[in-house]
Formats: structure tokens, sequence, C-alpha cells
């Protein structure tokens, strides 16, 4: 299986130059079996990494641009009466779907992104009294333009922790650019790409990954991360214990993506800043929620031995 | 502080406080004490339950002034503690009717520590002892309650009282032993309307077969040197009687000069001891014959008895020393010796016999033996003789021929003063019983006995023990073998007696009882009499300096001992040996500057440190990769040792 | 003289129990930092061992000793129960939580156990403030929330903290002063003032004033020009007045809190109207920005943006 998952983000590369770590976080994301949010400015491969991981883990795979005249009901859908047989029939929106990649999801209004977080969050879709109930697996890869940018809604704090993780792209790097520059548009290579994963495949893996050791040791490190959140005057709410389990269950799947069956230190410092950053927030900075500082901090205070 | 409502589980505390403090003081308070308590209780109680209401103003002040009458009515004559025990019962019980607060509570359990210490002016046994024990733990529980906030279970507290009362009964006990007692700051009294026990001041041939129904203690004994003199040698001499009224003996008080101790004639062995009197209420105080010794605050009579010069009414200890086979007074002068030859008329029968006798003899001697000859041919030892009419010695010479140590020796000092033989009867006891597991003789009231001494010219006072010659066995064996066929004997204890007329465990177990008894009394009861002997010997000298030692050197180990587990639990917690191996090797390094960061993995500081020294680079991984094994893989069969040699290695090649 | 020593003597104990005071975000308390004294509940009981001592010594009774004795060694043990039941307590400051004048302001503490022992009936409170008793669990840790009554706006030091035990006998009081290191910001008291009616910026157009949303927000005081079509009819026909019927929607209002719009008040009493004003906005889901002397923050709505409006004024250091 592990195989499967090197080819995986191998062929991720090839479209995404120079990003390894971040595949393989967002691949962590998928398989542990939270959301993603990626968050950087336009134009630095959100969209295709998206589709990317879309397309190698083979899911159907729909895209939806955020704007701010949307209603929920583009997304969800809505019933519309049939005249033909005299009922309302229902009908499903883009958010049906194995795996959903909502674009600039900060551009549509607070009600609209609501919405959207609600279905991810329950795996369902209410409407009127009629629950519809999402296709299994179900992935959302959001994107976000940063909040300083003008004409945005940027997520509510309180809606920030239905995404497991929150990764950055950034600028590739010089050698990295060359390379985009001389291989040419990377979504255009997207559908040429081999589908790596069966459907069968993912809940093996899963499966594999809860298999994975925590040892006492690394656990005492884990708690002693996520007290250091709670006592420090840092930060204005320390990790829920929600933020600690989505730490250990990533951690597992990194582990095993690493080809071990066990977590080390290693494996949690990896995940620490896509799973606890977007979690935090600042006691001193009132505005923006970029716990990332904070987190480098926890790395570098927190013993990892003892 | 004042608006501090007290707990649920305070309050039932509170209530269980009141009742333990009360039940040592039934016997002694009147009987609507008890009652009134138990009602404010079980009122608070039902308040407490919410069934009934608090009582109003009009009815607390009316229950206040109801009681505090009624004290003064049940005490009319002043009572002195008794009452004064009972005007707090009463006040802390009507207290009970409002503890609501904080400061109400707190007012009834100091109440309640006084109200159970004064169980003991009434009752100092061991049980009782233990009781109020059971009873101190009560009341802290219930001041514990009342400071936590903590939810507790109904029996939390009292057993973590323990964990505080323990170590305070280890330095109770330092401060029992160290802290010198001194004498009464005032005079206090205690009334007990007991009557009085033991010998009576006057004796008549049937007095002594009351004793004998009576397995009460009377003293105990202690002997220097442990070992005890031969029972025929026990005689406890109590009290002399020298006046004869025809029926019974006593002491005439001739107001007579205290007794001067001059030497002894004769000095045979020297026996000092212990005697550990119960209370009687009277003033005589036993010794053995014949005293040697006067201890202070007691009056040395003539005829070498002691008194005390308050009745007894409380059990004491004196140390006295005695002598066997001292002759006493045979210098005596004449007016003395006349006082022990006046005789009533009467008996007339008896006085001619007497003299028929005395013609008959050559001398003293042979007259006394003609009498102890009589009664060993033809008389009967019995502790339920036929009762006597008025001539009292001529019935029992020629009728009855049947009696007992009072009537043998009244009417042996009878012919000895009829024929001019100065004589008197003692009363005292006779023997007593050896206990082996604490070295002490027990003196029971059934071992009461009364023997005469005769002045014979140039022996001075000599002891002749009449019943003797009639029951060699009364004075041979302890009482209770001689008497326990007896029909009258321990007619009136029949619980007290269990075990003196039974078989063998019985007997031994008893022994035992009476031996932890004795050591009570003597050790904790009397302490203030072994004290500065004790500490004595503990501390080599008895020096202020010493004492302050003594005192301060178990307070700082039982406080030691009280906080050790606070502080070992409050230490670091101990490091996994892996850890703690790595701790080693960071520390070792930190002179070079190459301690592990904080947040630094150990294979990142493993590859650290390989960047360091490319040699041990090698070494370092295979660490590394243990230590993730170890740690993270959770696998046991990591070698320890190898693990701390590598580390080891490191460490010596990296310092280099 | 004697007073003169008196002070000098005080002094120097303030300035010497200041010295010992710990002073942090998190703080252990321990043998340095703990003062014991007995209660005035110990010196009761201690008069009645005493009053125990004379009842045995007189009447001669080891026994009455012996409890005397033993409720002494109770009361020295207590000592270290009383000790050990504040020593080991970690305190430490999460949040201040921000307030207006006037009102109780919110400090969060976080207070654990550092020595594996668990404590029973801790008071605490800040200095001068409402006392709150608390236990702990050896594992537990406990968020507590004191109050103190914010005075003045800016940035609020509630002082120092006083924790004190009197278990478990209630015999002795254990206290110990800590200083924690832990602010919150106190904003004006909002006071009810003029609308800052001269500085409604139109929205993109004249348009916008009256297709501002369709949510209705109130009414407003009728000034010619006003669309007839928002009039309200209603309370003109009670004979209230001539209003107008005001709508809102997200974005389609922007207001200016502006220092200048104030001129007839003084400093404080026109951060208190801002601050009445930015609640009021916010509620109505208007966006409006900030605009002092110092600094000037755009319109937006939301209750970030509200903090932000409100912390601007309570640390507002003037012109």
């Amino acid at each position: 299986m592990r195989d499967k998952i090197d080819q995986l983000i191998r062929s991720i590369s090839t479209v995404l130059y120079g990003k390894e770590l971040q595949i393989r976080q967002a691949v962590t994301c998928l398989i542990t079996g939270g959301h993603l949010l990626i968050e950087d400015l336009p134009g630095m491969g959100k969209t295709t990494l998206a589709h990317a991981l879309a397309h190698a883990m083979g899911m159907d795979y729909r895209r939806v641009q955020f704007t701010s005249d949307m209603l929920p009901a583009d997304i969800l859908g809505a019933s519309v009466f049939d005249s033909a047989n005299g009922s309302f029939v229902f009908h499903k929106g883009p958010v049906f779907t194995q795996f959903l990649l909502a674009d600039e999801i900060n551009r549509t209004t607070p009600k609209t992104q609501s919405a959207l977080l609600e279905a991810m969050e329950e795996r369902q879709v209410t409407i009127e009294g009629d629950t519809y109930p999402l296709p299994e697996p179900f992935f959302v890869i959001a994107t976000q333009n940063p909040v300083s940018q003008y004409g945005t809604f940027p997520l509510p704090e309180s809606q920030l922790d239905r995404f497991l993780m929150r990764i950055e792209i950034g600028y590739p790097s010089p050698e990295a650019e060359r390379d985009l520059l001389i291989g040419g548009d990377a979504r255009l290579k997207i559908p040429e790409m081999p589908v790596s994963l069966n459907p069968g495949d993912l809940n093996a893996i899963r499966q594999a990954c809860a298999g994975v050791t925590a040892s006492k040791s690394l656990l005492d490190y884990l708690q002693r991360l996520v007290q250091f959140t709670r006592t420090t005057n840092d930060f204005e709410f320390g990790i829920s214990p929600r933020g600690s389990l989505s730490l250990l269950n990533t951690a597992k799947t990194w582990a095993y993506i690493s080809g071990r069956d066990y977590i080390i230190p290693e494996d949690i410092q990896s995940l620490l800043v896509p799973v606890f950053a977007h979690r935090l927030r600042s006691a001193e900075d009132y505005a923006e929620h970029t716990g990332v500082a904070h987190v480098r901090r926890l790395l570098s205070e927190v013993d990892v031995v003892g | 502080m004042s608006t501090f409502q007290l707990s649920r589980v305070a309050i039932l505390w509170q209530l269980l406080c009141v009742i333990s403090v009360l039940v040592p003081h039934l016997a002694h308070l009147p009987l609507w004490v008890p009652v009134l308590v138990i009602s404010t209780v079980f009122w608070r109680y039902m308040a407490y339950t919410g069934r009934w209401s608090f009582p109003n103003r009009t009815t607390k002040l009316v229950l206040i002034v109801a009681a505090g009458i009624s004290v003064l009515l049940s005490y009319k004559s002043g009572g002195g503690i008794s009452s004064t025990v009972a005007l707090l019962v009463v006040g802390f019980g009507l207290k009970v009717l409002e503890v609501y607060k904080r400061r109400d509570a707190l007012v009834i359990i100091y109440v309640a520590y006084l109200v159970i210490a004064t169980a003991f002016l009434f009752n100092q046994t061991a049980l009782m002892a233990l009781y109020v024990l059971f009873s101190i733990a009560v009341i802290t529980t219930s001041l514990r309650t009342v400071y936590t906030v903590r939810p507790i279970r109904f029996l939390e507290p009292f057993k973590q009282t323990w964990i505080i009362l323990v170590p305070s009964l280890l330095l109770m006990s330092v401060l029992f032993i160290g802290i010198p007692r001194v004498g009464p700051l005032w005079e206090v009294g205690i009334d007990r309307s007991s009557a009085k026990t033991g010998l009576s001041d006057s004796m008549s041939p049937g007095d002594i077969s009351k004793l004998t129904r009576s397995a009460e203690i009377a003293f105990r004994v202690s002997f220097n040197g442990d070992r005890p003199p031969p029972q025929a040698a026990l005689y406890w001499r109590a009290m002399v009687m020298n006046d004869f009224d025809g029926r019974r003996w006593q002491n005439d008080h001739y107001p007579e000069p205290h007794g001067v101790l001059n030497e002894p004639d004769i000095l045979e062995r020297k026996w000092e001891y212990q005697i550990i009197i119960e209370p009687t209420q009277q003033k005589y105080i036993p010794a053995l014959e014949h005293l040697i010794s006067q201890p202070q605050g007691l009056i040395l009579n003539r005829d070498r008895t002691l008194s005390s010069k308050t009745p007894l009414i409380q059990r004491q200890q004196f140390n006295l020393a005695s002598s066997l086979g001292v002759q006493l007074d045979k210098g005596a002068n004449l007016f003395d010796l006349e006082r022990h030859l006046l005789l009533p008329n009467g008996n007339q029968k008896a006085r001619a016999l007497a003299h028929t006798w005395w013609r008959e003899s050559v001398d003293q001697e042979a007259y006394i033996q003609k009498i102890l000859n009589l009664y060993n041919r033809e008389f009967t030892y019995s502790l339920t003789p036929p009762l006597l009419g008025d001539e009292v010695i001529d019935q029992f010479l020629f009728e009855t021929k049947t009696g007992f140590c009072g009537h043998f020796s009244s009417t042996t000092a009878f012919m000895l003063r009829a024929v001019g033989i100065p004589a008197r009867v003692v009363t005292g006891y006779q023997g007593g019983e050896w206990n082996p597991y604490e070295n002490y003789l027990l003196v029971r009231q059934y071992d009461a006995h009364a023997w005469i001494e005769a002045w014979l010219d140039g022996k001075g006072w000599v002891r002749l023990d009449p019943t003797a010659w009639v029951a060699p066995e009364r004075v041979e064996k302890p009482a209770d073998q001689l008497f326990s066929g007896q029909e009258g004997f321990l007619k009136d204890s029949p619980v007290k007696a269990w075990g003196i007329k039974g078989g063998r465990w019985l007997a031994i177990a008893r022994q035992r009882i009476e031996a932890f008894n004795y050591g009570w009394n003597r050790w904790v009861l009397n302490y203030h009499l072994e004290q500065v002997n004790l500490l004595r010997n503990l501390l080599g000298k008895y020096t202020s300096v010493r004492l302050a030692l003594f005192l301060l050197i178990p307070f700082i180990v039982v406080i030691f001992i009280t906080l050790l587990p606070a502080f070992r639990k409050a230490k670091q917690k101990k490091l996994n040996l892996f850890d703690r191996e790595m701790t080693r090797l960071s520390e070792g390094l930190s002179k070079l500057g190459l301690s592990r960061a904080k947040g630094e993995t150990v294979n990142e500081y493993c590859l650290r440190l390989g960047d360091f020294n490319p040699h041990l680079l090698d070494d370092l991984l295979m660490l590394s990769s243990e230590y993730e094994k170890a740690r993270y893989a959770d696998l046991q069969s990591i070698d320890q040792q190898i693990f701390v040699d590598k580390v080891t290695l490191c460490l010596k090649q990296l310092s280099r | 003289m004697f007073v003169g020593a008196g002070r000098y003597i005080r002094d120097l104990s303030i300035k010497w129990s200041a010295k010992r005071r710990p002073k942090g975000k998190a703080i252990v308390l321990d043998q340095r930092s703990i003062f014991i004294f007995p209660t005035l509940a110990g010196w009761m009981y201690l008069l009645s061992c005493i009053v125990l001592f004379l009842v045995a010594t007189n009447y001669q009774n080891n026994l009455i000793h012996a409890v005397a004795f033993l409720l002494i060694a109770l009361g020295i043990i207590t000592i270290h129960f009383t000790f050990l039941n504040l020593s080991g307590v970690k305190i430490a400051a999460l949040k201040g939580h921000n307030t207006f004048v006037g009102d109780m302001a919110e400090f969060s503490l976080l207070i654990e156990s550092s020595s594996q022992r668990g404590y029973d009936n801790i008071q605490l409170g800040w200095t001068g403030g409402i006392k709150q008793s608390i236990y702990i669990d050896s594992d537990e840790k406990k968020q507590i929330g004191l109050y103190a009554v914010a005075q003045t706006r800016g940035r609020f030091y509630p002082g120092i903290l006083k924790l004190e035990t009197h278990y478990p006998l209630g015999l002795l009081r254990a206290w110990s002063w800590v200083e924690l290191d832990i602010t919150s910001i106190v904003y004006p008291k909002p006071i009810k003032g003029r609308h800052p009616d001269q500085s409604i910026e139109i929205g993109d157009s004249e348009l916008g004033r009256d297709s501002g949303g369709d949510d209705f927000i109130g009414l407003e005081a009728y000034q010619p020009g006003a669309s007839i079509r928002h009039i309200a009819w209603k309370p003109y026909a009670q004979g209230r007045g001539l209003f107008v019927k005001k709508f809102g929607g997200q974005s389609s209002r922007q207001l200016w809190l502006d220092w200048q719009d104030w001129p007839e008040l003084a400093s404080e009493g026109r951060l208190s109207v801002m601050c009445y004003w930015a609640q009021r906005f916010e509620h109505n889901n208007i966006e409006y920005g900030l605009n002092l002397p110092t600094l000037k923050i755009p319109p937006n709505s939301g209750p970030e943006h509200l903090e932000r409006v409100l912390i601007a004024l309570a640390l507002f250091q003037g012109e």
C-alpha cells in the first residue's frame, strides 16, 4: 500500500514542482479523512494541487468558484417544482461529489460559507426537512486568499477548526520555478496523470494507519505540547481536545506514509504547523490568527524528551 | 466568615460529636440532662432533614431558662466539677439548636473537647481512654468538615482525620513522658457520693466475712527486685484496734503523739515496694509488716500503721519499705501497755477458763499454746458461722465453735487481756495473688484478714494469727484457692469473679487483664509518680537541657515522618532509563555547547553530534535508532546495558 | 520618635514581603512565599488546651494531661498540614477579559497541583476584592475567573493576588501574596450621545442610502430631502412627529467615528460616546470606521472589528 502512496505523491510532484512537503501534508490530511484549507496568494498552485490530488486518487471531482453573489442553494442544491409529475424534486448541488474544490471560499458571504461548512461537518445536506447523505469518501479542499486582500470575508475562527489542516504553498524555489517554466502549464498535464488509488485502497490504508503505535513517551510529548498552549499566555485559547486528537491521527498517517508503524516526535513536529496554527489565536494580536510564529515557539520550547 | 454556611456532612458530624461526648457522662448526670441533649440533637436533625423548623426565639429562651434552673436545682449543694460538667453539657446541647454558621460550630466543637476530657474525672479505665480517643477523632472530624469545601461522602473525613491524629498521638506520647508535672495549683474537690469500701474502722466478729464476698481490688504491690516475700509472710497491716466494748474492737483514738520510727530491734531482710491503693474513702494505708519507712505526706501512727491526711478518693501510689521479723517496742512504757489490758465486764465463763489455764501454765508461751491447741482440736473455720448473741466470747468458745478470723482474733485477744497479757487486734489483708506477667502482687478485698498482736516479755509486740491454727491453709494458700469451696465466697460479685472460680485458661486470661490494668495504673494513671525516676533512667541525668533535647528530638522525628510522604510525592517524577541516559549525554556535553535543545528530537541531536565528530556517526545513529525503538516503537528487547555503554563511549569520545 | 520607628519597621516589612512576593505568569507557591500564623479560632483552641492542662494539673489526672497534650500535638501537626495545603499550588495567569469602566473585569487563572497532592478550601482573591473558595484534585487543572472592579480606562492591572487557607482544622492561616503578570483592557464607559450624523459617508452613490438593504434598522428624525417612500406614517399618525424608516444591510453604509465629531465634549466624554456608537453600529450591522488623532481603523463590522475599535478607544492616550 505504501508504494501506492509514494506513487501518488510522486505523480503529483510532476505537476507541482518542488512542493513535496506540502503534497505529503495534503495527502496525509485526506487519508486521515479531514478537510484541507489551502491559504495562499492567487497563482501559487492551489487549484493545481487540489485538482491533481482528486485525479490521482481516482475520485470524481468538482470545482466551485465562490463569488460574493453565491447563495447556499448554489452549493447545496434546491427543490424545484416538477410540473410533469406535480411534486418537488431535489436537484443536487455541486457539493454532491467525492472531491470538492471550494475555490476562494473567502470571496462569498458568511451565509454561504457556513452552509458549506455545515455540510462538511455533518457529511450530509438537509433541505426543507429532507436529508441527503453526501458520497463517501467526501473531501473538501478549500482555498482562501490571505485576509489582507480587499473585498473578502475571512472564515470566522469558530469555523476554522472544521478543517483538519491548513497549509500554505509558498513561492517555488528558483530551481523549481525553472522546471515550471520549462515544463509548461501544469494543469494540462493533470488528465494524463496515472490514477494511483482504487476505491478500495483508501479504506485499506486508513485501517493500516489506525494500527500505528503511539507510545506512552510520545503521548507525553503530545500532551506537553497541548498543555503549553493552554497554560501560556500567548494564546487566547488553548488547543481543544479535538485539536489534540487531530494531531495524533494525522501523525499516525504521516508515520505510515514515512514507512514506520510507530510515531516519532519528528512526525508530530512536521504536522504541528498545519494542524495547530489555524486553531490558535494570539492573545496579543486581536485581529489576526496566524498562529504560525507561536507554533514555532511550541517546537522550540517544549522538551521532546522527559 | 460569619456568612459561611455549614455543609450537610458538617452538620451531621456536629450532631454525632455531641452524642459521642454525652455518652461517658450518662452515669453521673441527672437523667433529664441526656434527655434534653438527645431531644435537641433530634430536633436539629429533623430541621436538617427539613421536616421540622428551627425553634423560634421564645422557645429557645424558655429552654435556656428552664435548663439553667434545673441545673441549679439538681446541684443545690454546689456540686463542684460535676455540676460544671452538667452545665457545659446542657449549654452545648442547647447550642446545637442554632448551629448553622461556622462560629456556632466552633463553639460546640471546642466545648466538646473540654467535656470529653472531663470524662476522665469520673472514669479512668483503659476502655474509657479508648472511647475518648474515638470521641476526639469524631470531634476533630467535625472540626475538619467545617473547613472542607470539597464535596465529600459521610465517612471520608473521618478516615482522613486519622492522618493527622496518628502523628499527633506519637507527639502526645513524647509530651506525656517528658513534660514535668506540677502539684495542684489550688484545692479542688470532687463530689462523689460513693460509700466507703474496704476495711471498716471497727471490727466485730462477723465483719470480715462481708469482704470475702467481694473480688474488688484492694491494692496492688510491686516489689523492687521483683520477687515477693513468701505467702505466709504477707501480713498487710492496715489498722490496729485496742479498745474492746464487749462486742466490737476499735481504735481508741487516744490523742497520742505521732509515731517515731525508732530503729527496729531486729532487722531482717528489707523489702522496698510500691503500693497502689484503690480509693476507699478512708484514711488507712496498708503496709507490709513491719514498716520501716515513712513516706512524705502520710501520718505515722504510734502502732506503726500509716494514715493519709485526707480520705483516699482516688487511686494513689506510695513507695514504702518494710522488714520482716522486726520486734516492736520491746521497751514500751507502762501506760501504753495498760491501754491494751482493759476489758469490759461480761463473758465470765471465758474469763474463768482463762484464769484456770493461766494458773496451769508455766509462762506466757505455754498459755498461748493452750488456747491455740483448743482451736486446733475443737473449732472449725467457716465463712458462714452461726450468729452470736450478747456474750460473744462465751458463746463462741463454748457453743458455736465455728467462725473465721474475726472470731478467732477477737476471742484470743480477750483471753490474753483477761490474764494480763497486753493484746490488740490488727485488721488488714493477708496474702495476695502474684501476677507473673507484670510481676506484681494483687490483693483483693477477699484477702481481708484479722489477727492479733500480743506484747510478750522481752520480745515486744509479737504477731499471733489464731486462724492459722484452725485453718493453716488460710495463710499458706491464696484466698481464692482456699475459699472457692465455701458457700459465701464471692457471693456479691458474680461478674467480676469470672476466672477466679473458673478453670485454668480463664485464670490466665484474668491474670493477663490484671497485669494490663496494673501497668495502666502504674504507667499511665500514676505516671507523675514514676516520671522523675523514668526520666532519670532515660536521660542518665535529669537536667533541663537533656529534658529539652528529649522533647525536641522525637518532635522533629515525628514531624519529619509526617512530612515525608508529602515531600516524596513532590519530587520530580522518575525519568525512564533511556531518557535519563540522553539527559546524561546532553548535560555531559553542555560544557562544549553541545547540549540538546529543548525542541530537538533525539535523531536530530545525534545527527548534529555526528557532524561535530564524524567518526562517531555510526555509534550515534545506532544510539538514536535504539532510543527510537525503545521509546516510540515500544520494543522491550532493547539492551539497556549496551545503550548505557554506548552513551558513555560517545560522551568520552566527544568530550575529548 | 516611636511613630517614626514604627513606620520604619512597617516600611521595612512591606519592602521585605514585596521582595519575597513571587512575580510572573505562572507561580508555584513554596516555603519562601508562604506565611503562616494562628487564627482567632486557633488562639481559642490554645486557650482550651491551657484550660485542660490546668484541670489536669489540679486533679493530678494524667489522662486529662494526655488529652491536653494530644490537642496541643494536633495543633502542631496541623501547622504542617495547613502549610502543605498551600505549598505546591501552581497558579498561572491565563487571560484578562476586557470590559467597560465600572464593570467587573474577569481574569482567568489556571490553578493546578504541582505536587501530586490535592488541595482543599483555598480562598483566593485580589486584595480588596471578592474571595472565592476552591479545591483542587491532584490531577486536576482548574480554570477559575476572578473578578475585580474596573475603575479607569486603559490597561488594568488587578493588583496582588492573595491565596489563603485555614484547612484542615481552622487553627492556622497560611497565606501567600503573588503578583501575577496579567492585565486586561478596560474600555471607556459607553455613554449615549449625539449620533455622528454629519459623518455619514454615502456608499458608492447617493442611491446607496436608500437602497442600502432591506433590513429595517430603526427610525430616524426626518430631514428635508429624505425620500418620501421611507417616511414612517404610523408614528406620524400617532402624532409623534415625522420620522424616516432606515434600512441597512451589509456593507451598504459606512460610518466613521471621528474624534472631531464631538467638539463639545472633553476627551473622555468623546471616547465614551464613540464607545457607545461603536456598539450600536455593530449591533445594527452597520460598517463603521474609527478615526482618532493617532490611529485610523477603516470601516468594517464583526466582533473582531468591534474589539479592535474598543481597544483603540481604551488605550487612546490623548492628542
